[in-house]
């Protein structure tokens, strides 16, 4: 039953209720780190730890906090969280975090995270809820990486920064710029909302 | 009973003093442990910035030696700006100085080498940065900052110009636009300041 249950919110939060392309959530750092494949990774993975580790945490106090203070409560584990991933970040892999910038802070903004702890955490056991942190984790990075797989490749004619389209590759400069971003991440969510079965969701 | 309880004012303050408390411990923990990675961490950024500009080579091996056996630092310890001379053999080579300025999003601050006769510049390295990654963050990648090196210096006017316009010597990001000509100001007045002071004093 447990299994069941852990496969289904797995499920859930990768493929068919993915946070970016159908819940059209984490939008801005989906546009903003995704000209350089290996940014969108550790972005994704940074996020994914956050969001399964707040979900984890908040599910697990959610009988001892006062309804009419738990947005603060979440926000406040978020950004402690957060800081616990820049500070990692910095003393571990320091070329990263000078790369992603700004943007490691800016997790706390992200409203996959929040809209987690709100819809799932807030009513869920919390293995079930890491559970579900963690898929829609994983759905949220592999978005980024589809993204910046394509806008790497025409854009700087590479693969995680190895040169696959040789030297005589015209690159697509518009790829890498903010509007590249918005035409990929808009076919994408083209292409999943003509997928069979997906119109499901939206007739509710 | 329990939800009266809970909803009360001084449940909610209690709760969060307690969260607060035990958040703050965790990340303290976490600062104190981190911290000397961290600091050995820039402080060798710095080290490499300096060596970097002044056109040395190193490995992250022997970097600290390399520093020591060829930089001598003629600024005060606590100035804002460093200044270094450069060394070889008992020779003094040239000048590594330290500059700061506004770009897009934020201070840049990084480090310029010139030679002994403040005729050319033999490296520029960039330490500190908050330009959008993946855009104006790759001021820090090789080839923008390796085009400076070895420019003829002429302190009279802002002999930095970006390609395609007249006289161009360097050439701009494509899609940072503002970061690179911030950059381009900022080498230009730096070096500019640093000759004329050089050459008042002398």
């Amino acid at each position: 039953m447990a299994t069941h249950k852990t496969k289904k919110v797995m499920l859930t939060g990768i493929l068919t209720d993915n946070p970016v392309l159908r819940q059209i959530l984490g939008i801005c750092s989906s546009l903003a780190v995704t000209n350089l494949m290996l940014n969108s990774l550790i972005m994704g993975i940074a996020l994914t730890l956050v969001t399964a580790f707040s979900s984890l945490i908040i599910s697990a106090i959610r009988t001892m906090v006062p309804k009419h203070i738990r947005m603060i409560v979440q926000t406040f584990i978020i950004a402690a969280l957060v800081i616990v991933v820049d500070v990692l970040l910095k003393a571990y892999y320091n070329p990263m975090s000078q790369m992603l910038g700004p943007y490691v802070g800016l997790i706390i903004t992200n409203c996959i995270i929040m809209g987690r702890a709100e819809a799932f955490a807030q009513n869920n056991p919390p293995l079930l809820s890491f559970m579900d942190g963690l898929a829609n984790g994983i759905g949220y990075t592999i978005v980024l990486l589809l993204i910046s797989f394509v806008r790497e490749l025409l854009g700087f004619g590479s693969v995680f920064g190895i040169n696959v389209l040789g030297a005589g590759w015209t690159a697509w400069t518009l790829m890498i710029m903010p509007p590249g971003a918005f035409f990929m991440l808009g076919i994408l969510i083209w292409i999943n909302n003509s997928r069979k079965g997906a119109e499901e969701g939206g007739s509710n | 009973m329990a939800r009266q309880k809970k909803r009360s004012t001084l449940y909610s303050t209690g709760f969060m003093i307690v969260l607060t408390v035990i958040l703050i411990t965790l990340l303290g923990v976490l600062n104190q442990v981190t911290k000397p990675t961290i600091e050995q961490i820039e402080e060798e950024q710095v080290i490499a910035g300096v060596l970097n500009s002044a056109g040395i080579d190193y490995t992250s091996d022997n970097i600290r030696q390399v520093y020591q056996d060829h930089l001598v630092r003629t600024s005060a310890e606590d100035a804002d700006l460093a200044t270094y001379e450069i060394v070889r053999d008992g020779q003094k080579q040239g000048y590594v100085f330290e500059y700061v300025g506004p770009a897009l999003w934020g201070e840049v601050r990084g480090y310029i080498g010139v030679d002994n006769e403040l005729s050319e510049i033999l490296g520029v390295d960039i330490v500190k940065n908050s330009e959008t990654p993946g855009l104006g963050g790759r001021i820090t990648e090789d080839w923008f900052k390796d085009q400076f090196a070895g420019l003829p210096i002429d302190a009279t006017k802002d002999f930095l110009i970006y390609r395609p316009n007249e006289g161009g010597n360097v050439d701009a990001i494509t899609g940072a636009t503002q970061t690179s000509d911030a950059m381009r100001k900022i080498f230009n007045r730096a070096i500019r300041e640093f000759v004329q002071q050089m050459e008042g004093a002398n």
